[in-house]
C-alpha cells in the first residue's frame, strides 16, 4: 500500500478505514492496522480520549469479527442438514470410489498372480460377498459417521456461539 | 444538594495510556497472528474442496495392500512346500478369499482415511470459530496420525484374515502367531 493512502487511512476511523480501503481495492485484511493508538492524544480530557480510543479498538474487533469469522459460522451452520452434514454426498462417493479402486487394483493383482503361474486369472473379486460386504458396510459407516458429526457440530462449536451471543453486552 | 464543584468531569490520564496499550497490542495482534489465522482458515478451506482427500485415501490403501503382500508371499510359499497344486480348488479358493480380503481392507482403509479427512475438516472449523470468540482452541491430529489410525484397523483386519488361512497356519502353527511376526501383533 502506498504510504501516503496509508497515512491517510490512520487519520480515519477503523470503520470508515476499512471501507475506504476496500473500496479502493488496499487488499487490507488486517482490521487493526488503521488503529492509530495517538489519533485523540492532543484531545483534551474533557472530550474523553480514552473513551473514544476503546471505542476504535471494539469498532475494529467487531469488524475483524465480521469480516473473517461470521463467513466461517454461517458456512458450518449451512453445513448442517436434517440427517448430518452436505458432506455426506461427497464421503459416500469417496467410499464407493474407494471401494472400487481397491477391488479393481486386488482384481489386476491377482489375475497377474495367476498368470505367473501359467493359470487363466478368473476370480470375480467385485462380485464376492467379500467385496460387497465391504462396501455395504463402508457405506453405512459413513452414514454413521456424518449423523454424529453433525451432533458433534450442533453441540459443540455451534453451541458456543449462542452462549457468546447472549452474554455479549451483559 | 451537596456543593460539588461546577467544573466539567475529565478523564483520567491512565485511561487513555490503557487505551494506548490495548490499541498497540492489537496492532500487534494484526500484524503478527492475524496473518498465521488466515493461514490456518484458508488450510481449512481447501479441506473443503473435491479431492482435497485423495493422497489420504491412496496412502491408506497403499499401506493397506503392503500388509497383506507379505501374507501372499508366505501363503504361496506354504502352499508349494505342502506340495498344493496352484490350480487345485483348495490354491485357488485360499488365494481368492484373501486376495477379497485384501480389497475389502484397501477399500475401508481408504474410506476411513477420507471420513477422517472429512472430520479434520470440521475440526479445524470449529477452531475457527473458536478462535472468533476468543476460546481456547482444541488440537487436531495431522495426516500421519489420522492415516495410523486407519491402518491399525487394517492391521487388525489382516490379522484375522490371515489366521484363516490354513496354509499360512499350518507353517506357523497358528495364524496369529504368523500375524505377529509380520509385526500386526501391536496393530489391532
Amino acid at each position: 500500500m502506498d504510504p501516503m493512502f496509508g497515512n491517510y487511512l490512520s487519520l480515519l476511523n477503523p470503520d470508515v478505514a476499512g471501507e475506504v480501503g476496500s473500496f479502493y481495492g488496499s487488499g487490507q485484511t488486517n482490521a487493526y492496522s488503521n488503529i492509530n493508538p495517538n489519533r485523540y492524544s492532543s484531545m483534551s480530557r474533557k472530550d474523553m480520549p480514552g473513551d473514544k480510543l476503546y471505542a476504535d479498538l471494539i469498532r475494529a474487533q467487531t469488524r475483524d469479527y465480521n469480516q473473517r469469522f461470521a463467513p466461517i459460522e454461517n458456512f458450518m451452520a449451512g453445513q448442517i442438514t436434517a440427517t448430518g452434514t452436505k458432506s455426506l454426498g461427497a464421503d459416500l462417493d469417496r467410499t464407493r470410489s474407494s471401494m472400487g479402486s481397491a477391488v479393481t487394483n486386488v482384481q489386476g493383482q491377482q489375475n497377474r498372480d495367476m498368470g505367473r503361474m501359467g493359470l487363466q486369472g478368473n476370480s470375480n473379486v467385485a462380485n464376492s460377498t467379500t467385496a460387497v460386504g465391504g462396501l455395504v458396510g463402508g457405506l453405512n459407516d459413513t452414514r454413521l459417521r456424518d449423523s454424529d458429526r453433525r451432533q458433534s457440530l450442533l453441540s459443540g462449536s455451534l453451541s458456543g456461539i449462542s452462549t457468546k451471543a447472549r452474554s455479549t453486552g451483559q | 444538594m451537596c456543593g460539588g464543584g461546577g467544573s466539567d468531569p475529565k478523564e483520567q490520564e491512565s485511561k487513555l495510556a490503557l487505551a494506548q496499550q490495548a490499541a498497540n497490542a492489537l496492532q500487534r495482534y494484526g500484524d503478527v497472528f492475524v496473518p498465521l489465522e488466515n493461514m490456518y482458515i484458508d488450510d481449512t478451506k481447501a479441506m473443503f474442496a473435491d479431492g482435497a482427500s485423495d493422497d489420504a485415501v491412496a496412502a491408506a490403501q497403499n499401506q493397506t495392500s503392503a500388509i497383506y503382500e507379505q501374507g501372499f508371499g508366505d501363503m504361496r510359499g506354504a502352499q508349494f512346500q505342502m506340495g498344493l497344486d496352484p490350480n487345485s480348488g483348495r490354491a485357488v479358493g485360499e488365494s481368492n478369499a484373501l486376495r477379497e480380503a485384501q480389497a475389502r481392507g484397501m477399500g475401508l482403509a481408504g474410506s476411513d482415511a477420507g471420513l477422517s479427512y472429512t472430520d479434520s475438516a470440521y475440526q479445524n472449523l470449529g477452531n475457527v470459530i473458536q478462535m472468533g470468540q476468543g476460546l481456547q482452541t482444541q488440537a487436531v491430529s495431522g495426516n500421519i496420525d489420522r492415516m495410523q489410525s486407519s491402518l491399525d484397523r487394517a492391521g487388525a483386519a489382516a490379522q484375522r484374515d490371515f489366521a484363516n488361512s490354513q496354509s499360512i497356519a499350518s507353517i506357523a502353527g497358528t495364524g496369529a502367531g504368523m500375524a505377529a511376526g509380520y509385526g500386526l501383533g501391536g496393530a489391532g
